[in-house]
């Protein structure tokens, strides 16, 4: 599903944000990618999402080679590719129902496909009863849980999430990472960037370890570190 | 359908969203294309008042009315023999008329108490080059069927002189407008995408295309233009009913002024002139905002 040969990216100040890294995710699989800050976690995810450029090597998503796909392809790519940030990236001035839409709307799906599948899919996140709530009259969780909503709506082959639960406590942390366990037992491949060691360990899933840009770690069933 | 409403609303809450720059932007737009309309519409009037046989031939030349028919038939044969001449046909008193009553369409009391029996006789003679006119004139001094030799082009050169300054100077005027109602019309769509950052940047993560992106913000650059356009046209028929209707037969060396058929012919050209500047704005505008 996800595969990178050698990837490396330097930036234009000449840090090193990732060298020689080959990671290689099979459908269906989840995995954290887990290290320190400046460690290249975000970059991964970025370079995944044609968000830029590696400097060398090559990233194959979905079978394609994405490192030499042309601009206007890249659209079609990010429809494949859900993503759910620390920040949520929610529009203040729009109800829950209308940001999950938003998403199917500015990809041309008919207004009948959105009014199915909207609410569905707030059902699933458990949202079903706040379709017409705005952002601010929700918790930081059920805002996580809206943009999860839209990250899934269009049933993507994978999701990525960078720190999806950085801003929230412990306990609404879990139930989100119920949620992404549930996306992932659909077939999703899931693939979360985080430095959340309690949540790393209690999920017991495949760990690849980033440090200065380089794979120091990458375990089936893993944990959060050696030390923790 | 649904995707036309979308593009529809988002048109609408952009223009309200930056009233003062979009009011600036369409002035803009109206007086460079209401200075442009003009332009080519003083080009009409000289064409009118000049007439268009006059844009035609060279060199006219009345005949006596006393003129015999044999006398005629010479005089023509001798024009045509003439080298400088490429071309030469005989207009009768009835053709006259029908000219007469084009040029003066707009002063019917002269139209009505005149028939074609008032009207000279003559041949119209197009040259090889224009400048050959007083070779013409040597050739045919003293021929007793010729009332008078008229050279054509000397009136039309004059007027397009001096129309040709005053609408080289309007022109550049609204092209130097259009140029700044194009960066004005390009600011509101920057502001525009500007006040949208959020959502582009969102709407990119979730795979819309960049046109998709693109053409709300492109459709409102182009109403603008378009606005612009319609305003610059009915001031333009404003000018025709408030300052030219008024004045139709009552100056003496202006026979005949445009109309609406003129206004009309300058339509497309300001609307379309208007709309593509402004679609040229709008996408130089994002070209560096909406990159992937």
């Amino acid at each position: 599903m996800i595969k990178t040969e050698r990837i490396t990216k330097i930036y234009k100040d000449s840090v090193v944000a990732l060298e020689d890294v080959n990671i290689e995710v099979r459908k269906g699989e989840f995995v954290f990618v887990v290290g320190p800050s400046g460690s290249g976690k975000s970059t991964f995810i970025r370079l995944l999402l044609k968000e830029e450029e590696p400097t060398r090597g090559s990233i194959w998503v979905a079978g394609k080679d994405i490192a030499h796909l042309s601009p206007w392809k890249v659209p079609y790519l990010r429809r494949n590719v859900g993503t759910v940030f620390q920040d949520f990236k929610l529009l203040p001035d729009k109800t829950v129902f209308e940001n999950v839409a938003f998403a199917l709307d500015v990809i041309g799906k008919p207004r009948n496909v959105i009014d199915r599948r909207v609410p569905e899919i707030l059902a699933l996140v458990g949202l079903g009863q706040k379709l017409n709530n705005y952002p601010e009259e929700l918790s930081g969780g059920e805002q996580q849980r809206v943009s999860i909503a839209r990250a899934f709506v269009n049933r993507p082959l994978i999701l990525l999430a960078d720190e999806p639960t950085g801003n929230l406590d412990p306990s609404t942390s879990v139930e989100i990472m119920k949620l992404l366990d549930r996306i992932n037992r659909t077939g999703t491949t899931v693939i979360m960037a985080t430095h959340d060691n309690a949540i790393v360990d209690a999920m017991r899933r495949r760990v690849v370890e980033l440090d200065g840009g380089q794979v120091v770690r990458d375990q089936a069933r893993g944990v959060y570190g050696y030390g923790a | 359908m649904h995707r036309f409403g979308y593009f529809f609303r988002e048109t609408a809450t952009a223009l309200r969203r930056n009233a003062l720059v979009t009011f600036a932007a369409i002035s803009t737009v109206f007086i460079s294309l209401f200075l442009l309309g003009g332009a080519l519409l003083v080009e009409r009037q000289v064409r009118l008042m000049t007439g268009e046989w006059a844009q035609k031939v060279e060199v006219s030349v009345f005949l006596r009315d006393d003129a015999s028919a044999e006398e005629i038939d010479a005089l023509g044969a001798r024009i045509a023999e003439i080298p400088e001449v490429q071309d030469v046909f005989f207009e009768n008193r009835e053709e006259a008329y029908q000219n007469f009553q084009e040029l003066f369409r707009d002063n019917r009391a002269l139209v009505e108490n005149v028939d074609s029996s008032a009207m000279p006789q003559s041949f119209r003679v197009k040259l090889e080059d224009p400048a050959d006119f007083p070779v013409i004139r040597a050739r045919l001094a003293g021929d007793p069927a010729i009332d008078e030799i008229r050279d054509e082009q000397a009136l039309l050169k004059k007027l397009l002189a001096v129309t040709s300054v005053l609408r080289t100077g309007v022109i550049a005027v609204a092209a130097i407008m259009l140029i700044s109602a194009a960066g004005l019309i390009g600011n509101t769509v920057r502001m525009a995408v500007f006040a949208r950052r959020k959502e582009i940047a969102i709407m990119k993560l979730v795979g819309a295309t960049n046109w998709f992106i693109r053409v709300p913000f492109l459709i409102e650059g182009m109403v603008e233009g378009l606005i612009g356009g319609v305003v610059a046209i009915l001031a333009i028929f404003s000018m025709k009913f408030l300052f030219i209707d008024p004045l139709r037969g009552r100056v003496a060396f202006v026979p005949s002024w445009i109309d609406t058929g003129e206004i009309l012919f300058t339509v497309p050209i300001l609307l379309l002139t208007g709309v593509l500047i402004a679609a040229v704005a709008s996408l130089l505008a994002m070209r560096r905002f909406l990159e992937v």
